[in-house]
């Protein structure tokens, strides 16, 4: 469906030589919800506004349905854009239209007819439960509708790829919620394909099927996302994992305390049935205080996490062994602070 | 008797040449000032025709004609009047100063408001396959309309009191009329009677100006 090769993108100035998007190659396929992670300045919001053109590549191939889209010409591009719908941050919506009119814009450029635009943009309206809201102007809405109106806006012209992106970076978690429910929805109501760009790692557990994790304009590490959250390869990606299992309150509040440790047990699919805690218990003499505990679902999968406090005496090297065998992995968060 | 040194005919005609020579060069400052503010909104670094030439002429044409004083332009552009229009006296004359001396001031208005339209807004109709001439009608005008037409609603105010400066040069209206039958003849009462005209002229325009702005402004 979306396939690049060798992808380069670079922005130069006088004083300043970004490399963007470094030697990316990437593959999407048909009805993917496919999510691009990183931290901001990883190049991921170049990469896709690579997608549809609105960056032009230095150099590689950005083929979409076995067309190549760097060899667009300015006619063409449009057309191919018309079939490409975006969504944003900061929704982009224009504010001297009514909900109904911001929607029929993108139908407005293809040149359909006022009744056919009336027809469609009331369809969409229906399809993002905003029915009611037609005649509003975006100023008042909330940040939650005003994504539904962005979606509906990119869904008029029937794209078969919708590009996302960082849609609910500025939404409150209830409604990141709320939008990616209706973004799972679109792509399997509609077949449509999904990549989307975000820097929250629970916004990939919740929606993507596949993912890529970038760092510095590359492509570090990509895959499915069960695989990915289980198996990390790449310390930025293991990163990324943890920084969504663990809230970083307990960095924070908890005191500090010489004579005590804090390790961290993480748990994938059989590993989160066994009462681990009780074993260390009984057989292996810890004392645990448990800070911090979750277990999270992964698509169909399971991971979890463990945050206890022991003694900094304790001899960890036969619990080691132990959860080893069972799968758990080990790691001392502070030791002798 | 109050004001029984006004010549009542005399008086509304001046009025009429006041609006006639107010009207006709708003509108066509408005139409030129358009052209010319969206050219360097376009044509500015990272805008969608960036074309640092153009940019340049334009901007340096604008700010020189803007500096100008305008009383100082009227006089030099008398030769091009008498060229032009045949003549240097009365309201028609006053025409090419007004849109000259408007013009600049309007564009860069419209430049500002067009600044103030959100990039994203842009992107967003470019990813939707939008042409340039699109953009600029269905996103750019619409999107900075509050701006469009309070910059006028000021560039007419403007050009109220620069027909009556031109009036003091041969231009006719109101303060060609406060001029020559107030100031010259020492008649306090004509001088005060063509104030509160002005006066009112400027007060409707205000309030359509500002009525029309509030009307289509719907960012809050």
């Amino acid at each position: 469906m979306i396939k690049l090769t060798k992808v380069n993108k670079t922005f130069k100035d006088k004083t300043t030589h970004i490399n963007a998007v470094v030697n990316v190659d990437l593959e999407v396929e048909k009805a993917d919800i496919f999510g691009i992670v990183g931290s901001s300045g990883a190049g991921k919001s170049t990469l896709i506004r690579l997608l549809n053109r609105l960056e032009t590549p230095d150099s590689g191939q950005i083929q979409i349905s076995g067309v190549n889209i760097t060899k667009l010409t300015k006619e063409e591009l449009r057309h191919f854009r018309m079939q490409t719908g975006m969504i944003f941050q900061h929704f982009n919506l224009l504010w001297s239209r009514t909900v109904l009119q911001n929607i029929m814009l993108p139908l407005e450029i293809t040149g359909c007819s006022k009744t056919e635009q009336i027809k469609r943009a009331r369809e969409l309206l229906k399809l993002v439960d905003l029915e009611d809201k037609a005649h509003v102007y975006p100023s008042e809405l909330s940040g939650g509708q005003k994504q539904r109106v962005g979606i509906a806006r990119a869904l008029a012209n029937k794209p078969e790829v919708l590009l996302c992106d960082e849609a609910t970076s500025a939404l409150d978690p209830k409604t990141t919620d709320n939008i990616l429910s209706l973004l799972m929805k679109i792509n399997k109501e509609l077949d449509i394909t999904i990549v989307l760009i975000t820097h929250e790692m629970n916004v990939i557990r919740k929606i993507c099927n596949r993912v890529a994790v970038m760092n510095n304009g590359e492509v570090i590490e990509q895959g499915d996302v069960q695989e990915i959250f289980n198996y990390p390869k790449h310390e930025i990606t293991k990163e990324f994992v943890a920084k969504e299992l663990v809230s970083e309150t307990y960095g924070t509040k908890f005191k500090k305390d010489h004579s005590k440790k804090l390790i961290k047990l993480v748990f994938t699919n059989d590993s989160t049935r066994i009462p681990l805690l009780r074993n260390l218990v009984v057989n292996y003499g810890l004392n645990p205080n448990i800070i911090e505990a979750k277990v999270r679902s992964v698509q169909e999968s399971q991971i979890g996490f463990l945050i206890v406090e022991i003694d900094s005496s304790f001899n960890l090297t036969e619990v080691r062994d132990y959860l080893k065998l069972q799968n758990v992995k080990l790691e001392v968060l502070n030791d002798a602070r | 008797m109050m004001l029984d040194n006004i010549v009542w005919d005399r008086m509304l005609n001046s009025v009429n040449e006041t609006l006639y020579m107010s009207f006709f060069s708003v509108i066509v400052i408005f139409i030129l000032g358009l052209t010319v503010g969206l050219s360097l909104y376009l044509t500015d670094e990272d805008r969608l025709i960036e074309n640092k030439g153009i940019y340049r002429l334009l901007s340096i044409t604008v700010d020189l004609l803007r500096s100008i004083p305008f009383i100082i332009l009227l006089i030099l552009l008398v030769p091009f009047t008498k060229l032009i229009m045949g003549t240097m006296l009365g309201k028609t004359a006053a025409l090419p100063a007004l849109i000259i001396g408007g013009t600049p001031f309007y564009a860069r208005m419209v430049e500002i408001s067009l600044r103030e339209v959100d990039k994203g807004t842009i992107e967003a109709s470019q990813s939707m396959g939008a042409s340039l001439i699109q953009i600029i009608r269905k996103v750019l005008i619409k999107e900075s309309l509050p701006g469009i037409i309070s910059g006028i609603t000021v560039t007419a105010i403007s050009i109220v009191s620069y027909s009556a400066m031109a009036g003091v040069i041969g231009a006719g209206g109101l303060g060609n009329y406060a001029y020559l039958y107030g100031f010259q003849r020492n008649n306090q009462q004509v001088v005060v009677v063509s104030t509160v005209f002005i006066l009112l002229i400027v007060l409707v325009i205000q309030k359509v100006g500002n009525y029309y702005t509030q009307k289509i402004d719907h960012r809050k």
